[in-house]
């Protein structure tokens, strides 16, 4: 699992019960902007996220609605398991891990 | 309530160009107006900068969405038991590099022998197979060009 993906998770980790938009996941992961939706689609796709668009009137709100992305309880599942498998195997920040073979 | 800052019009047309990436359907409809919907509340400077995040991630974004429904999940593991780890890998004297593609498109080293990442990928030397996110191809050795299969 790459640490992008880790971050990801993380951040909707931190509480699973809240629906947060596509934004406002990379800000929590520290991610640069625009460039979760890749990884939010796989784990959609694979069943650990759900989305679904905001419930809003676009005129009365002032703009258009935001899809927000939520955890499925399997994906909070999963993801603990992911998560700890890598903590497990692998050290999170590749600048903390030992050099590889030559280049 | 007070509307918010409005897409400006270079952000909102990369975002836009980065949605036709994507195959068309109703994926390109849902990516576009999600784009679209999170330039909304942003300063000029931070539109364009995700604008361009969006944009430099689309290809990625399609490998993603044309991968969603066939891909396993990220960081499961198969039911298969673990494979033995080869001698050379054991013992650190040789691994079989091979360029594989996470999950968010990014690209990293794995040896097809143990399953060690590679800490440093050296973008002009990959050696070996390209694998496919998530997949595993039996490949050739990792002793193409210098990034050869030492650890």
């Amino acid at each position: 699992m790459t640490i992008p993906t880790q971050l990801v998770l993380h951040a909707l980790l931190a509480d699973p019960e809240q629906e947060m938009y596509g934004i406002e996941i990379g800000q929590a992961a520290g991610l640069p902007s625009g460039t979760v939706h890749p990884m939010l689609a796989r784990l959609e796709g694979s069943g650990w996220l759900e989305s679904r668009w905001e419930d809003i009137d676009p005129r009365r709100e002032g703009r258009p609605a935001r899809r927000y992305y939520r955890l499925t309880p399997t994906g909070v599942q999963l993801a603990h398991e992911a998560l700890a498998r890598s903590a497990h195997g692998h050290r999170l920040f590749p600048a903390l891990r030992p050099a590889g073979g030559p280049a | 309530m007070a509307e918010l800052p409005r897409a400006a019009f270079w952000p909102d047309r990369t975002v836009r160009l980065a949605a036709r990436v994507l195959p068309a359907g109703a994926n390109r409809d849902r990516y576009e107006r999600e784009f679209l919907s999170e330039l909304f509340g942003m300063s000029r400077g931070q539109q364009t900068r995700y604008a361009i995040g969006v944009l430099s991630r689309s290809w990625t974004l399609r490998v993603a969405v044309r991968h969603a429904a066939t891909s396993p999940a990220p960081g499961l593991d198969t039911t298969s038991p673990a494979p033995r780890i080869p001698i050379l890998c054991r013992l650190h004297i040789r691994h079989r590099w091979a360029t594989a593609i996470a999950e968010d498109g990014g690209r990293y080293q794995r040896c097809l022998g143990c399953g060690k990442d590679r800490t440093e990928v050296d973008s002009n030397n990959f050696g070996g197979k390209v694998l496919g996110a998530g997949l595993a191809q039996i490949g050739g050795a990792g002793g193409m060009g210098s990034g050869g299969g030492f650890s």
